[in-house]
């Protein structure tokens, strides 16, 4: 129920940005209201958030526990929770535990309290020396004090019916290890959800040094992926707080840098059900230059998903009327056949949303319906194969050039465009070369040949077709190696007309190698990799490359290939690659929770380029 | 010296009684109240009625009295009572095997047992296997096969519950075109939710019929070793017919430059 209130709103704003900003046939769009838009819409967010997440009492087991104390200490570590001093248990279901100290796991779903220990629940009261709550079988194990001590178990949270000398586990009272390590964190003050979350309130975390008072701290721990799905776009650092959350929602704040818009702080609310999850973003949130982002998914059963991204741009002052704005948006939806499944994915741009002049009015839309089959073994080879073949729309009444239409081909300008197209894969699994021999000198083989077709209503094809083939070797537990050889091509190709020849001249320079560009660029490459991981905390690995691309990548020519956050090349096929290159990446363990990624490349023959522009350095958890 | 003697005998006899078993044990404090001392083991001890109570370390009396969390040297009486506790912050050596003085133990009730109790629904089904020791670190070699449409420069990456769905928390390595690998000592008991990615939840796998798939579940046993298989069929980034529909994909119909770093101002070609 939440997230169709969530999609509903989402469609909402979406429908809403189209219908309202579309632009007039005249040119100039239509009185725009973005601030008061974006507020509606946030606070419409805001409610289905706080739906989400009063719908999900339904579906919860496991109690909320309450807990205060004098001083409550988190061990990210170990996941350990402890308090000490006035301590206070109020659980949901109605039990109520005093105790001069807590101690719990959060991976092991148990708590403890011990130290004069007074529970309540359903009017009954019990005092003991310690008690013990496994919550995954709803037993509190006590040592209860009446005439002398004893061990009673109560099931079920019935504080009547003790069940005297049933036995326990073993470790059942003991403490959690909290080490001589410091604390993560203290707080006055926790809310717990078993197995999903925890929610520190009246919070002092060491930062820098120096303690810092925040109003909460959230914690997720839980084995839903979705509630972690995010919509922010790369940055060098991020720093991320949790503010506030439950089971079913996060809500963060990012202090985060990167080299254009260098410190910036950006917020971000994730939602998550039973069947799907929405994620809502604003980076950066102070500075002029906005990035509003939606994902939606939603799943109502096995066969059917819908999946959407909106993206939306403005320039402005904090929340001021923006400069400008742009939007686009692409919704998938996907529907699950026995061998197969369909996808219908459009997708829709508006580059101009406010009168802004200088920005292009181009709102391009696409729309195309896809079926895949699934892997399917070819007879009895060692051969597998899959298709896909699909059908699509795109318009644009604007158009790329500025003066109408998607492509100006053979004088007429068109601005609606038809394709279909048509792919295939074949692979084989991996294939030993060597038999009656070790595993470590075992030498396996693996090919691959993927091909797509695709034709347009302006007399063209485009074509792209990978191959690619390895040999590889484990020679230990430890160490390995494949040689990769790949070729790409990429080809855009018209019956009449098309690519003309062409050369370009930068400052003075000529670069003749592209005057026999035709539409067809291929990409060859040779890669040896190496692998070393003598340790899990410790790995290793070399790649080696050779590059043989048409057009040449001519020094000079092309722009450096932009590496993404992992420290890939992204997208791939990108022209320009030096012919040599070798990358080391070496990957350790700095603390028990912190890894430590360092990466580099050597060029080799790429005129005064040997190194590539800077250490790739990544700190993960 | 009539009147004396039996003074002296009966101190004599006081003496005796208060004197040490010989007999102490250490452990770690639960609860110290009502004539009683507990220890997370969950035995009972009671106390004598002078119970002394020493710093561990400089063996002076102390005022403190014991809290839960701390460490303690017991020291037991002929009767079976707790006469002397030495307390410490840190842990202390164990001294004497427990079954010495489990017949200082407060009586408890006979011990029994019922059926395992059923799990609440929202438990973890697996979380106790009854048929292993948790604890044992097993190395854990995961495989997983990638489709053929993986870029050959991408990696992958497990993403597990255990840190928090970290997209990047395990990277793996290339054997092969198809093949990726890595091994991980995990703790046998590991209740292990995992997912494939190529660094980003925005490139998690997808399911063979193009639907989100939840967690795979591992259960990590008390093998020496164990080899995991896996098979991703598709990613969810990719696009049915290899172009990304995205500004920038390169060549599009209705993409002015098909080739994205070409310098800026070179003309580009299109037709």
């Amino acid at each position: 129920m939440n997230l169709r209130l969530i999609a509903a709103v989402l469609l909402a704003a979406v429908l809403s940005a189209l219908g309202g900003w579309k632009p007039s046939p005249g040119g100039e769009p239509r009185a725009p209201m973005p601030r008061p838009f974006i507020a509606i819409a946030l606070l419409l967010l805001l409610l289905a958030a706080a739906r989400a997440g009063a719908s999900a009492k339904s579906v919860q087991v496991d109690p909320l526990i309450r807990l205060s104390a004098d001083r409550i200490s988190f061990s990210f570590d170990r996941y350990t929770i402890d308090a000490s001093g006035h301590v206070v248990v109020r659980a949901s279901n109605g039990l109520v535990i005093h105790g001069q100290t807590f101690s719990m796991d959060l991976k092991l779903d148990r708590y403890m309290v011990a130290g004069h220990v007074t529970l309540q629940a359903g009017g009954h009261t019990q005092h003991g020396a310690a008690v013990s709550a496994y919550l995954q079988y709803d037993r509190l194990y006590v040592v209860p004090i009446t005439g002398e001590p004893d061990r009673w178990t109560f099931i079920d949270n019935d504080l009547t019916k003790p069940y005297k000398g049933l036995i326990m586990p073993g470790d059942v009272f003991y403490f959690a290890d909290f080490g001589r390590k410091r604390p993560f964190l203290t707080a006055r003050s926790a809310v717990i959800r078993p197995l999903h979350y925890v929610r520190f309130e009246h919070v002092t975390l060491p930062f820098l040094g120096a303690p810092l008072p925040l109003p909460s701290y959230y914690l997720d721990f839980s084995a839903d992926p979705n509630l972690v799905q995010n919509s922010l776009a790369g940055a060098t650092y991020d720093l991320t707080y949790n503010f506030a959350g439950n089971e079913h929602a996060i809500s963060a704040l990012h202090l985060r840098y990167d080299s254009i818009n260098k410190g910036y702080l950006s917020f971000e609310q994730h939602l998550s059900g039973r069947n799907g999850y929405a994620v809502i973003s604003l980076n950066p949130a102070t500075r002029p230059q906005k990035y509003w982002n939606g994902i939606l998914d939603y799943q109502p059963n096995q066969r059917l998903s819908i999946r959407t991204f909106t993206q939306l741009y403005t320039d402005q002052t904090w929340l001021s009327s923006p400069r400008s704005a742009a939007q686009w948006s692409v919704a998938t939806l996907t529907y699950a056949l026995p061998k197969s499944f369909v996808q219908l994915t459009g997708f829709q741009t508006n580059y101009r949303l406010v009168n802004n002049p200088t920005e292009s009015k181009n709102h391009p839309s696409y729309l195309q319906f896809t079926a895949t089959t699934f892997p399917h073994q070819v007879g009895k080879l060692p051969l597998f194969e899959s298709m896909n073949w699909g059908i699509g729309f795109n318009h644009d009444s604007y158009g790329a050039y500025g003066n109408g239409g998607l492509q100006k081909f053979g004088g007429y300008e068109y601005t609606t465009i038809w394709n279909h197209t048509f792919g295939f894969t074949l692979y084989t699994p991996s294939l030993r070369l060597t038999h009656h021999v070790p595993a470590s000198k075992m030498y396996y083989f693996n090919a691959s040949f993927t091909h797509s077709r695709q034709y347009f209503s302006v007399p063209h094809f485009t074509d792209v077709q990978t191959t690619s083939a390895s040999i590889s070797r484990q020679f230990s537990t430890s160490l390995g190696a494949y040689l990769n050889y790949q070729v790409q091509n990429v080809g855009d190709i018209y019956k009449v007309g098309g690519y003309t020849p062409y050369t370009p001249v930068i400052n003075g320079v000529s670069y003749p190698s592209f005057s026999s560009f035709r539409g067809i660029a291929t990409f060859r490459t040779l890669a040896l990799g190496i692998n070393g991981s003598p340790d899990p905390a410790f790995n290793w690995t070399i790649l080696a490359r050779v590059h043989r691309d048409f057009p040449k990548p001519e020094i000079g020519l092309f722009t450096f290939t932009p590496y993404n956050v992992l420290g890939n090349v992204t997208p791939p096929g990108q022209l320009g690659e030096p012919p040599y290159d070798i990358t080391a990446d070496l990957r350790f363990r700095v603390a028990r929770h912190l890894n430590l990624e360092i990466q580099r490349s050597y060029f080799f023959h790429y005129g005064t380029i040997n190194w590539s522009p800077t250490f790739f350095v990544q700190f993960t958890p | 010296m009539k009147r004396i003697f039996p003074l002296l005998a009966l101190s004599a006899l006081l003496l005796a009684t208060a004197a040490p078993s010989g007999l102490q044990m250490t452990g770690q404090v639960l609860d110290f109240e009502r004539g009683y001392i507990f220890l997370t083991t969950g035995d009972a001890f009671k106390l004598a009625d002078r119970v002394r109570i020493l710093d561990a370390k400089s063996l002076k009396p102390t005022a403190r009295t014991p809290e839960p969390r701390d460490f303690a040297r017991i020291f037991f009486d002929d009767f079976g009572k707790v006469s002397a506790i030495e307390l410490s912050g840190a842990p202390l050596p164990i001294e004497t095997p427990p079954p010495l003085v489990e017949k200082f133990v407060v009586a408890l009730s006979t011990p029994y047992s019922l059926p395992t109790p059923t799990p609440n629904p929202n438990a973890r089904p697996d979380r106790f296997h009854p048929h292993f020791t948790p604890g044992k670190i097993v190395a854990v070699t995961f495989t997983v096969q990638v489709p053929p449409n993986t870029p050959m420069n991408a990696q992958v990456f497990i993403t597990t519950d255990a840190s928090n769905w970290n997209p990047q928390a395990i990277l793996m390595h290339r054997i092969d075109a198809l093949h990726f690998r890595v091994t991980r000592k995990l703790a046998s008991g590991t209740d292990f939710r995992y997912l494939y990615t190529r660094g980003s939840l925005q490139t998690v796998e997808r399911a063979e019929n193009g639907m989100a798939r939840k967690p795979r579940t591992l259960l990590i046993s008390d093998a020496d070793a164990r080899a995991v298989g896996d098979i991703v069929y598709r990613w969810a980034d990719d696009s049915s017919n290899g172009i990304t529909a995205q500004p920038n994909a390169i060549p599009t119909q209705f993409n002015p430059a098909p080739f994205p770093n070409l310098p800026p101002g070179v003309p580009t070609p299109h037709p």
